[in-house]
């Protein structure tokens, strides 16, 4: 939802403070605990979301409260996801994202842009969504998938320092615009090999990621980066043809907060 | 009690916590739109739009200038701007300029363009539109070597109008592949960024933008070899 006064909550919290009897050495502070509070407020996780959708005949069009001022150019093409809260068997409540197709962008201003949808096929079996189109709340962020042999050779966890910037500077690109706090790299494999070599190989090149990261960019600290193996227990589509398995080679940044 | 000076001290802050903290340009738009009388329903040949500024923004008569309708989310989101035809400029004069309206009918088919032709207080913007025939040859995303000429035209239009954000957009005709014409529409207009950016002071890489449309928005219908010519552009907006 956009919301242009959330900012200003937490000035507004400090001025309903009986001030009557602060010193005016304490009131000469309070603008500039303001100003520190405004700025903390901003720093937080600020994904793109859909604010509105307008359903026609044919297409529908999306509303999207970010644009040229996240990076978000006419002709991308943006991940979709739906943040659903899930309860487990423990009883704990854990919210989970589904990616729910791509969005392609048709224009874009400071503070807005506008999307067409294109679904991803493997949603429409899935019972954990309901409404199977995008509506007003769900997720719009740039791709942060990358394919495995770009990174490494087959087979290795050792980084081609060659190209890896280029593909890690996309990377870098979403902290700035959207200031995360988390970021997961996540490795996967494609089913080609030995299921245990290929559980190491993706956490050796997740870790291998995590660290690349964390030593080159000062946006990123080593607190903010968790690295996981997934081996080929996730593939995005099945592993039947030489185009599908190198797909499933992929190394994926999941940020959730 | 809050003490009045500390109460005016937050409210000075508030404001200014509150300031966009650039100026806000207020482009040029329809402020009425004047209908014949006892025609019936009139058609957009005959209406003529009152457009709020004239000579004093180099809103000359004989000038072709881009309609956009502005949507918003909701009431308070910031607007993204819709192309949705072109006005021919008939009168200019200080403060005050007479135009009419020609739709473009593959913008106006979008589902969120409701009012198929110009209305109040749509956006009004100059554009200077050059013939991609001169600057690049068929095919080629890089510019001719005579291309210098031409973007003289474009450094005089820039200084005329002093815009703070300009939008240069690549445009094709229909031959060909359509993925093959988005690409070159969108390198073109790069290229000619780029160009822009090297050559003038005045042009910062922040101040423009490229953007590529492929084939989707023909300025006429892509039905003569003279229509395509007039297709196969480059238009340079000043946005703000």
């Amino acid at each position: 939802m956009y919301r242009p006064f959330s900012r200003l909550q937490p000035s507004l919290a400090i001025m309903s403070y009986p001030t009557g009897r602060l010193t005016s050495a304490f009131r000469l502070i309070l603008p500039l605990l303001v100003i520190v509070s405004v700025q903390i407020a901003q720093a937080a996780f600020n994904p793109p979301v859909i604010v509105r959708v307008v359903p026609s005949g044919g297409e529908r069009i999306y509303f999207i409260d970010r644009g040229m001022d996240a990076n978000i150019k006419i002709g991308d093409v943006l991940d979709v996801f739906r943040q659903i809260q899930r309860r487990t068997s423990s009883g704990e409540v854990k919210s989970q994202r589904i990616q729910m197709g791509t969005m392609e962008i048709t224009a874009s201003e400071a503070g807005v842009s506008l999307g067409r949808f294109i679904q991803d096929p493997a949603i429409k079996g899935n019972l954990l969504i309901r409404m199977k189109l995008p509506v007003k709340g769900d997720l719009v962020l740039p791709e942060l998938k990358i394919d495995s042999s770009v990174l490494f050779d087959a087979g290795a966890a050792t980084l081609q320092l060659q190209v890896v910037s280029e593909e890690l500077d996309k990377i870098v690109e979403f902290v700035r615009a959207f200031s995360p706090s988390k970021l997961t790299i996540e490795g996967h494999t494609d089913s080609d090999g030995d299921e245990g070599a290929n559980q190491a190989l993706s956490v050796q090149r997740a870790e291998m990621v995590a660290s690349f990261l964390v030593s080159n960019y000062e946006e990123i600290t080593q607190d903010m980066v968790n690295s996981k193996g997934y081996g080929e227990t996730r593939p995005i589509v099945p592993n039947n043809t030489t185009e599908n398995r190198a797909l499933n080679r992929r190394i994926e940044i999941v940020v959730l907060e | 009690m809050m003490h009045r000076r500390t109460f005016i001290l937050w409210a000075i802050l508030l404001l200014l916590g509150m300031q966009p903290g650039y100026a806000v340009f207020d482009p040029p738009r329809i402020a009425f739109v004047i209908n014949p009388d006892g025609a019936g329903r009139p058609t957009d040949a005959v209406r003529t739009y009152y457009i709020n500024k004239g000579l004093e923004s180099s809103i000359n008569k004989g000038d072709l200038l881009n309609v956009y309708r502005e949507k918003r989310a909701t009431q308070i989101a910031p607007a993204v701007r819709l192309f949705i035809g072109v006005m021919k400029v008939t009168r200019s004069q200080q403060g005050s300029a007479l135009g009419h309206f020609i739709p473009n009918e593959a913008a106006v088919a979008s589902p969120l363009i409701r009012h198929k032709t110009a209305m109040k207080s749509d956006i009004v913007v100059p554009i200077l539109v050059i013939d991609s025939g001169v600057l690049f040859d068929p095919g080629q995303m890089s510019l001719k070597n005579n291309a210098a000429q031409e973007f003289q035209k474009v450094a005089d239009f820039v200084n005329n109008y002093a815009p703070n954000r300009l939008i240069i957009e690549g445009h094709t005709d229909s031959d060909g592949d359509t993925d093959a014409n988005q690409e070159l529409s969108e390198a073109r207009a790069e290229a000619v960024r780029q160009y822009l950016i090297e050559e003038f002071d005045f042009i910062t890489p922040a101040m423009v933008e490229s953007r590529g449309y492929g084939e989707v928005r023909p300025a006429v219908p892509n039905d003569s070899p003279a229509n395509k010519t007039l297709n196969r552009r480059i238009e340079v907006i000043v946005w703000e």
